[in-house]
């Protein structure tokens, strides 16, 4: 479906991305888990073709960008444009005709209020249901769980399996562990732009336990909690 | 504002300042000469520019800064200053009584804070296709009106002139809605070749223009019909601006237009024949750039 070879990419003399490689499959859901500043939105964006690299991204579906729809995990709002009027948006770049956006409203948002005044969850579930409107094949979704509260939480997970039920493909990032557990097949571990460990279900446990190591060690310690 | 425009476009302040300061005195010396509203005109103006100084945001972080009165002085020092270009021309054109109402209004303004952030979602009749004549018309609605009162004043007092300048003026604030290049996400979810995007944006911008000038352009048919020629001209010119800027947005796409093409549009706005030159040349620029992000 999507094949990565030796995908690389520099912002000038600084290399993001060392040769990559990935393949995704249809009906598969993969997590990217990384530190900050990883080049999870990197990757995310040269497969989307919003960044330029080296190396080979290519897909079943083609060109992949007009059938992918990527929550990006940094949203902008124009002012001045209601919810509705946001999603309309998104579906006429698609010619996506909306019928019954009331019924699709799904978190319940208040779509005839400016977007840019929604609270961050609330901005991150608009841009969600835009995109699952759209129709797409492929989905990119970057930090989905940031902000949103414990019901949507639960939400997003149930969409997650019912788009890899209906065979698309998903890649998703998120810092907190429990969300890819719950949805992914398998998870890559990116570090300093290369992918160091590739994880499956069984092994999820100690891939945390791993992390958990890796990044709290016994650096708490050192703040004299009592 | 104009001058930190200018220093994007990489000017050196002193030549930004002066190139705003040549532009306001060119821009007001040729109001005074061609309309007899040029007074009440930079009444609006100022009242336009003085207005934002009043939001709720600002005003919250001033007040939590300064004790009461002295966040009234900070609020009447910047209305006055901002106020001043206007004032001095107003004085240099002995408008005695326009100045004085000015510095009243800007008194007056002083004391004005926006309470809310959504007070009234204005409805537009441009919800099918966002964004730029929604959020276009939402910002500058009072501004739209003026072409209207205009019409009225040229059609009463039988001026000709003063109506195709209402129909020029509207088509102006409308291509000024495509002034600003939107993020690269919003060009890229498009599932359309450059070309398409192109079309698709003109066309969408020539519909939405025609719903808002259409009026003035049949009033003034019905109130100067000897003059079908010059109405039929002067619409056709304001079709051709709104291409112009819709084309224009993207020559430095994803950043936004640079002083090269602002220049070329200035000249197009005041020498039309220069459209001709302009739209196909912006045409194959925007082509180029667009073609990084959109595939045919």
């Amino acid at each position: 479906m999507i094949d990565i070879q030796a995908l690389h990419k520099f912002y000038g003399k600084h290399q993001i991305l060392h040769k990559l490689n990935l393949s995704c499959e249809k009906g598969k859901v993969y997590g990217i888990v990384g530190e900050n500043g990883a080049g999870k939105t990197t990757l995310f964006k040269c497969i989307a073709g919003l960044e330029s690299y080296e190396g080979k991204i290519q897909s079943e579906i083609v060109p992949l960008k007009d059938h992918l729809g990527f929550l990006q995990t940094d949203l902008f709002f124009f002012p001045k444009i209601t919810g509705k009027e946001y999603i309309q948006l998104l579906c006429n770049a698609r010619k996506i005709l909306i019928q019954n956006l009331e019924e699709k409203n799904i978190f319940d948002l208040p779509l005839e209020e400016f977007a840019i005044n929604y609270s961050t969850g609330m901005k991150k579930k608009l841009a969600l249901t835009a995109i699952l409107l759209q129709q797409n094949e492929v989905f990119i979704l970057d930090e989905p769980f940031n902000g949103v509260d414990i019901q949507s939480n639960m939400m997003i997970t149930e969409i997650i399996h019912r788009l890899k039920k209906a065979g698309k493909t998903l890649l998703i990032s998120s810092h907190i562990f429990s969300t890819l557990r719950d949805t992914c097949d398998e998870i890559h571990l990116l570090q300093q732009g290369t992918f160091s460990k590739k994880v499956l279900p069984t092994e999820y446990d100690l891939l945390e336990a791993e992390m958990k190591d890796t990044v709290i060690g016994n650096k708490i310690d050192f703040l004299g909690l009592e | 504002m104009a001058i930190r425009h200018l220093q994007d476009f990489g000017l050196p302040i002193a030549v930004s300042l002066l190139l705003a300061i040549s532009l306001f005195i060119g821009v007001s010396a040729a109001l005074f000469i061609k309309t007899t509203w040029a007074a009440q005109l930079y009444l609006v103006l100022a009242a336009y520019l003085i207005l934002p100084f009043s939001n709720k945001e600002r005003n919250d972080f001033l007040a939590s800064f300064f004790p009461k009165k002295s966040y009234y002085q900070v609020r009447i020092i910047e209305n006055l200053l901002c106020s001043l270009p206007f004032l001095g021309f107003l004085l240099y054109k002995k408008a005695f009584l326009f100045a004085l109402l000015l510095v009243g209004i800007a008194l007056i303004l002083a004391f004005f804070r926006q309470k809310n952030r959504i007070l009234f979602i204005i409805p537009t009749p441009f919800y099918r296709y966002p964004f730029e004549f929604i959020i276009g018309f939402r910002r500058m609605f009072y501004l739209l009106i003026l072409p209207y009162i205009l019409l009225f004043f040229s059609i009463n007092g039988q001026n000709f002139e003063v109506g195709i300048f209402a129909l020029l003026l509207l088509a102006l604030i409308c291509a000024s809605f495509y002034s600003e290049t939107e993020k690269e996400y919003f060009v890229w979810i498009h599932a359309f070749s450059p070309q398409h995007f192109l079309f698709h944006k003109i066309k969408i911008a020539v519909f939405y223009l025609s719903l808002l000038i259409i009026p003035i352009f049949l009033a003034m048919l019905w109130a100067f019909p000897q003059q079908f020629v010059y109405i039929l001209g002067a619409q056709i010119i304001c079709y051709l601006y709104i291409v112009a800027f819709v084309l224009a947005k993207y020559t430095h796409f994803p950043d936004n237009i640079d002083l090269v093409h602002s220049l070329f549009l200035t000249i197009s706005i005041f020498f039309p024949p220069f459209l001709l030159l302009c739209i196909p040349l912006f045409y194959a620029q925007s082509h180029k750039k667009l073609s990084q992000i959109l595939h045919d």
